[in-house]
């Protein structure tokens, strides 16, 4: 049974649209699953992403959901439980914004300003999320994934 | 009673009430004496239990080392009496190549002295190369096939490998070839020899021809292709290579902040980003001095030919490695200074240089990370590093994001019963005024606690007493005394208060300094140091561009048969 992501998705939510598992998905587990998330991201799926902080503070729910989509095209082989929990970015809203994020279940872009926590297992992708040197950070439940503005990524066990 | 008495009773009182207050104040000064005492008390003690702590440390690895440099002797000596002969037949090797090359030995001579080797080490996959060798030389063919055939029987990779660069160095470049597609068509990428990376040496030195080179890179390049498409191999050397890289971190940061260390509850953290961010330095000042400089060769082939079949004889027989694997282990533990811990850990990184057999991208981290038989040369290291680089820089960008990921976003401060919070230390105003306002609210409950505590009934006592002295005459000398002893505990409690309320005062006036100079301190060392880890991690990015420039055909020597020659 797949592992319940921030917030159960509704039939409201983001994800509604989007197909869990497809008759063609092949499950990837163990070392292939790892190596999958190891391979360098889409021209794509990079410049999707980095409308994350275009739309400034009124970045809307259906925009949201195309950077979700962004996601799922990224990754169409993983399963619903093995997507990102979320995607934490610098932010350049400027003080006292340091950090955004997407939350992938609730397909909501919230900015966050220095020391406020973030939520739902964010927080330790907080350090490396504002590192200038990463484009963004994909935060799963076991590790986060910075990826490099050519990306390339990077893994860290958390 | 006569006014002169009562007078001269009032006197004494007011004598004694000065005495009283001389010995409060020299009880208060004995009080202090003792407090300072206890503390210079408790440092010597905490000073004491470190040294104590230090030398159970450095006599525990005392007596480690002295045991290791004793085992290391043993494994030595089991060595030479276990495998001892094996070292004089190596040395034939190239002893009748150069014997040969100079034609001053009688081909007899040879024949006899690699056939009594023969004799001498059954088992041993050299004995029958060498007779193969000087049947070759004094044109005995069938001699020459039939130990051959016994020298692949006993191992048919280092034949094979040997004979490539017999043959090179005879100038029989065909033949050599020959050998080496042989060579190649026995390796299994995943299950090597450790003697491929005598290969890879050869490469590196400039020994092969262009043919051979380009039969070497076709090989390497399937081999790695292969090993890419298995899931697990290369996260296996990218975990050694992390390992590795987490062993360059230096075990202490290289400047001091002993405000921070002492006051920030965070001070673990940010030691520990200190530490973390020493890596880069470290790594790429390594990486450095493998790519820059020049590296001269032996000037003649068959000198640099010679060099690898010396190292082919004599670094890569398996039936030593056991015992080389105990003796590099006691090694690292007499490197390290008894530290076993540290001995252990380097060994995990350098243990898969001591496996029969491995995987061709282990070979390369081993040579790349300098571990392993022999001694490799640094063109060796050079080109294995070059060949294994896509995977050093997946290796460096997860440690250095790793250390990235555990800075501390804000550093704590604590001050006693005071805590505050600051990012990069430029909230040092609102800090100061914050620790301020806090000691001023300390200082407010004390006096309070104070003064709630306040009694003036043995004034009003006393009062009464010398009332009661003035309405009942003939008693009027014991009233007194009782006015007297009220008044005289009045003035006691008035003189404590008093000294107590200096005390306080000089307390926290002494507080409130010491706290500001405190949080200015801190505040300096944590600009100072958000700026030494900024600039340290942003020696990552200049050392992962270096990583991306290196480029494997760069250092793969060239076919050149003579002359002094330079890899740069």
């Amino acid at each position: 049974m797949p592992r319940p992501l921030l917030r159960p998705p509704t039939s409201e939510g983001p994800l509604a649209h989007v197909p869990s598992t497809g008759p063609t998905t092949k499950n990837l587990t163990g070392d292939a699953l790892t190596a999958r998330l190891r391979l360098k991201r889409s021209t794509a799926y990079m410049a999707a992403l980095a409308k994350l902080d275009a739309g400034g503070h009124g970045i809307n729910r259906e925009a949201a959901r195309g950077l979700i989509d962004a996601i799922r095209t990224e990754f169409p082989e993983l399963t619903m439980d093995q997507l990102p929990l979320g995607i934490v970015a610098k932010c350049y809203l400027g003080e006292p914004f340091e950090i955004h994020t997407l939350d992938i279940a609730g397909g909501i872009v919230t900015h966050f300003e220095r020391g406020e926590p973030l939520p739902g297992g964010l927080e330790k992708a907080r350090s490396i999320g504002a590192n200038p040197y990463y484009a963004f950070v994909e935060v799963y439940a076991t590790s986060v994934r910075a990826i490099r503005i050519d990306g390339s990524v990077t893994v860290t066990e958390i | 009673m006569p006014d002169f008495v009562a007078d001269g009773l009032l006197a004494g009182i007011a004598a004694r009430l000065s005495t009283v207050s001389a010995q409060i104040n020299a009880l208060s000064a004995d009080v202090q004496t003792i407090e300072h005492a206890s503390a210079a008390l408790q440092m010597q003690l905490t000073s004491l239990t470190a040294d104590f702590h230090q030398f159970v440390q450095h006599d525990s690895a005392h007596k480690e080392m002295a045991i290791s440099e004793t085992r290391l002797v043993r494994v030595r000596q089991e060595l030479e009496s276990s495998f001892g002969f094996y070292a004089e037949i190596r040395r034939r090797a190239t002893g009748i190549l150069q014997a040969s090359d100079l034609a001053i030995v009688r081909k007899e001579t040879m024949r006899s002295s690699t056939e009594e080797a023969m004799i001498g080490a059954p088992g041993y996959w050299l004995a029958p190369a060498l007779v193969a060798l000087s049947a070759w030389i004094s044109d005995k063919r069938e001699l020459a096939e039939k130990a051959l055939l016994e020298a692949m029987r006993r191992d048919d990779c280092k034949t094979s490998l040997l004979m490539t660069l017999v043959c090179r160095r005879l100038g029989r470049h065909d033949v050599s070839r020959a050998w080496l597609v042989r060579y190649f068509s026995l390796q299994d990428p995943f299950a090597l020899e450790r003697d491929v990376i005598v290969l890879v040496d050869a490469l590196a030195s400039g020994v092969f021809g262009a043919a051979s080179i380009a039969k070497s890179l076709e090989a390497i390049e399937a081999w790695l292709s292969e090993i890419s498409n298995r899931v697990g191999v290369i996260e296996e050397q990218r975990s050694r290579w992390k390992a590795a890289l987490h062993g360059m971190k230096p075990s202490t940061p290289p400047k001091p902040y002993p405000y921070l260390e002492k006051y920030s509850p965070t001070w673990p953290r940010l030691r520990e980003s200190l530490v973390g961010v020493g890596i880069n330095g470290e790594f790429g000042d390594k990486v450095t001095q493998m790519f820059i400089g020049e590296i001269v060769l032996a000037p003649r082939l068959v000198e640099r030919v010679d060099g690898l079949v010396d190292s082919l004889v004599t670094n890569f027989d398996d039936a030593e490695l056991p015992l080389r694997n105990q003796e590099r282990r006691l090694q690292l533990v007499i490197d390290a200074g008894g530290d076993r811990a540290a001995a252990d850990a380097q060994f995990a990184i350098e243990s898969q240089a001591f496996q029969e057999q491995s995987s061709f991208i282990s070979v390369l981290t081993n040579a790349a990370l300098g571990i392993g038989a022999g001694n490799l040369s640094r063109a060796t290291q050079r080109l294995a590093f070059a060949l294994s680089v896509l995977w050093i820089i997946e290796a460096y960008d997860d440690v250095v994001a790793d250390v990235r990921a555990k800075h501390p976003g804000t550093i704590d401060l604590t001050i006693e019963s005071w805590a505050g919070v600051t990012t990069d230390g430029s909230n040092e105003v609102a800090l100061l005024e914050d620790v301020e306002s806090h000691i001023t609210a300390e200082e407010t409950a004390e006096f309070a606690k104070l003064n709630g505590i306040r009694f003036w009934w043995p004034s009003i006592a006393a009062a009464v007493c010398v009332v009661l002295a003035v309405v009942m005459l003939p008693n009027a000398v014991t009233w007194l005394v009782f006015a007297a002893i009220f008044g005289g505990g009045q003035g006691i409690s008035y003189f404590m208060r008093v000294s107590k309320t200096k005390r306080l005062q000089t307390h926290f006036a002494s507080r409130r300094e010491a706290g500001a100079s405190i949080v200015k301190a801190s505040c300096a060392e944590v600009v100072d140091l958000r700026e030494e880890i900024a600039r340290e991690d942003a020696r990552a990015e200049g050392v992962r561009a270096t990583l991306g420039e290196i480029r494997s055909g760069e250092h793969v020597g060239a076919a050149a048969e003579q002359g002094r020659r330079v890899v740069a």
